[in-house]
């Protein structure tokens, strides 16, 4: 009897042994497999931010006469969005695949085109009379020429757009091409969540 | 005297033992393993998101480079327009163009260069091992030669760069770039038949490039050699004979041979006709639609500084664009139809002449 209950207790020990080891093992593995889910998330940002470098960077979006780029261009803007799926396709050649992006005007002061100050020099505008008017045209997305230059809001690569995505907001200038004024605009990122 | 228990007890605490340190074993296996392979996939994306920063922020960078891998290739995806790294941990996609050519055993030297045409940029990114060393053996030594030289040399901005003349490499190190121009501008005074083919034994990864004819000059012996025909704007190594354009595709051959030059004329093909749709189906939409206040800013100002006129038919003081950028999106499309063709390069030069036109008429 003393000798069944010696082996007992040496073997429940073992076992106890083991179970610990076995944790500690999981805990390891569970550990190292949450600090690789760490990393898709640290490329996921990274991603995102090369995206806004290469947005800004863009030479096929931008204008080039603001050398330094963060100048969007309108027209380019417009003419990337009416091609629809072979645009984003375009974008994607040089910027890789997996995003969504939307470029929205932000601000724009409608009354003071071509205002002059009449009494005073020529570059004197009159700003008591500027309206940030976002209301109706400039709300319209731009799909197509016919919406041009009547439009704000630029769309790339909808079909990628789903729900799990990481999105990244940041204010941007915009070259209307039509009216010769840079006005202010916003960039918004998403990129897949794997 | 020992009991059948304590000898059962002392076989089965062996036998755990035996079992757990087995196991012990086997896990640190696995977790090296894993700590290794993370490390590595660690350093492949680290690459990644280097070229990604050379390749928005136009600097330089130097990469700790892929020592401790066993192996590491670079291929491109025959019908994309991306290379992949190909090595212990496992196949990475690169989404810009970049021409790699890897090494273990050296950090890495990495560098934006682009070509500029004004209505559309074509970037890339360099990368060399900074161990790599380019020996120039201008056999034909005319200004065109020299000239080339130059221009291949400019993408190569962190690489060690020589002239040989038979086995005499100049200049000798301690070696700087200024040492290099000098030697360059002296070669001006030198006669093609003073200067022989260069006999020094250049071990990969150095690069020897021969001026000279691919015809006339000895045939490509080892890997590293190519010559360069300025003539017949051809490139020749041991494996067969190839056609360039410009300096950058040189650049490319030198850096991964021929496939690389093969990747080169794809993703320009591929980048150039993507921009040129985006181009074309802008100057439609702008066409007939930009009108530019003919008015000049300043009334007091002389001509020369009112504003230029996006030119076209006048209309009530109004300036339209009529015309040009239709004659731009024509031209562009015509270039599109002959991309493979072998008006290809005359067609870009009419398309950079009517930007050029479009540029100074005030519409861009």
């Amino acid at each position: 009897m003393k000798l069944q209950s010696g082996l007992m207790e040496y073997l429940i020990f073992i076992v106890i042994v083991m179970a610990l080891i076995f944790a500690i093992v999981i805990f390891i593995f569970v550990w190292q497999f949450f600090s690789l889910g760490g990393e898709q998330a640290q490329l996921t940002d990274k991603k995102l931010d090369y995206l806004l470098d290469a947005f800004v960077e863009s030479p096929v979006i931008n204008n080039p006469n603001y050398q330094r780029g963060l100048v969007f261009d309108d027209s380019k803007l417009t003419a990337i969005a009416s091609l629809g799926p072979e645009g984003c396709q375009m974008l994607e050649s040089s910027m890789g695949s997996g995003w969504y992006a939307e470029v929205n005007i932000s601000m724009i002061f409608d009354q003071c085109e071509n205002i002059r100050d009449d009494g005073g020099s020529w570059w004197q505008v009159r700003y008591r009379d500027c309206v940030n008017d976002l209301s109706g045209k400039y709300t319209r997305a731009c799909t197509s020429a016919n919406d041009y230059p009547n439009c704000g809001v630029w769309k790339f690569c909808v079909q990628n757009r789903d729900e799990k995505m990481k999105y990244i907001t940041m204010p941007v200038n915009i070259y209307r091409k039509m009216n010769n004024t840079v006005v202010m605009g916003t960039l918004k990122i998403g990129v897949s969540v794997q | 005297m020992t009991s059948t228990f304590e000898v059962f007890r002392i076989l089965l605490s062996i036998l755990i033992m035996v079992f757990i340190l087995l196991v012990f074993l086997r896990i640190a296996d696995m977790y090296m393993t894993l700590q290794t392979m993370k490390n590595k996939i660690q350093t492949v994306n680290a690459f990644e998101e280097t070229v990604r920063q050379v390749y928005t922020t136009g600097y330089p960078a130097t990469f700790q480079g892929f020592t401790g891998f066993e192996t590491i290739e670079y291929d491109y995806d025959g019908m994309g327009n991306s290379g992949r790294i190909k090595s212990d941990a496992g196949v990475k996609t690169l989404d810009l163009p970049v021409f790699f050519r890897p090494d273990r055993e050296s950090s890495l030297a990495l560098e934006k260069k682009c070509e500029d045409f004004g209505w559309w940029r074509f970037c890339w990114v360099n990368t060399v091992p900074k161990s790599m060393r380019i020996f120039f053996n201008p056999v034909t030594n005319t200004r065109e030669a020299r000239a080339l030289i130059l221009n291949i040399s400019e993408n190569f901005g962190q690489t060690e760069l020589f002239v040989c003349n038979s086995t005499a490499v100049a200049p000798d190190l301690p070696y700087s770039r200024d040492d290099f121009s000098y030697i360059m501008a002296n070669l001006g005074y030198l006669p093609s038949s003073e200067i022989d083919v260069c006999d020094a034994y250049i071990t990969e990864p150095s690069v020897l490039v021969i001026i000279g004819s691919v015809d006339s000059a000895p045939q490509p012996a080892r890997q590293n050699i190519i010559i360069v025909d300025p003539a017949s704007k051809k490139i020749r190594d041991i494996g067969g004979i190839y056609e360039y354009h410009d300096e950058s595709d040189i650049a490319a051959f030198i850096i991964g041979g021929n496939s690389s030059l093969d990747f080169k004329k794809r993703v320009f093909n591929q980048s150039l006709e993507a921009a040129a749709s985006v181009m074309k189906a802008r100057s439609v939409l702008l066409n007939g639609k930009m009108k530019i206040l003919n008015r000049p800013l300043c009334p007091e100002c002389p001509p020369q500084l009112y504003p230029k006129e996006c030119g076209g038919v006048s209309y009530n003081g109004i300036e339209r664009s009529d015309g040009l950028f239709l004659t731009f999106a024509n031209s562009l499309d015509s270039l599109v139809q002959n991309l493979n063709s072998d008006e290809y390069w005359d067609e870009l030069n009419a398309v950079n002449g009517v930007y050029t036109q479009l540029k100074s008429s005030g519409c861009e």
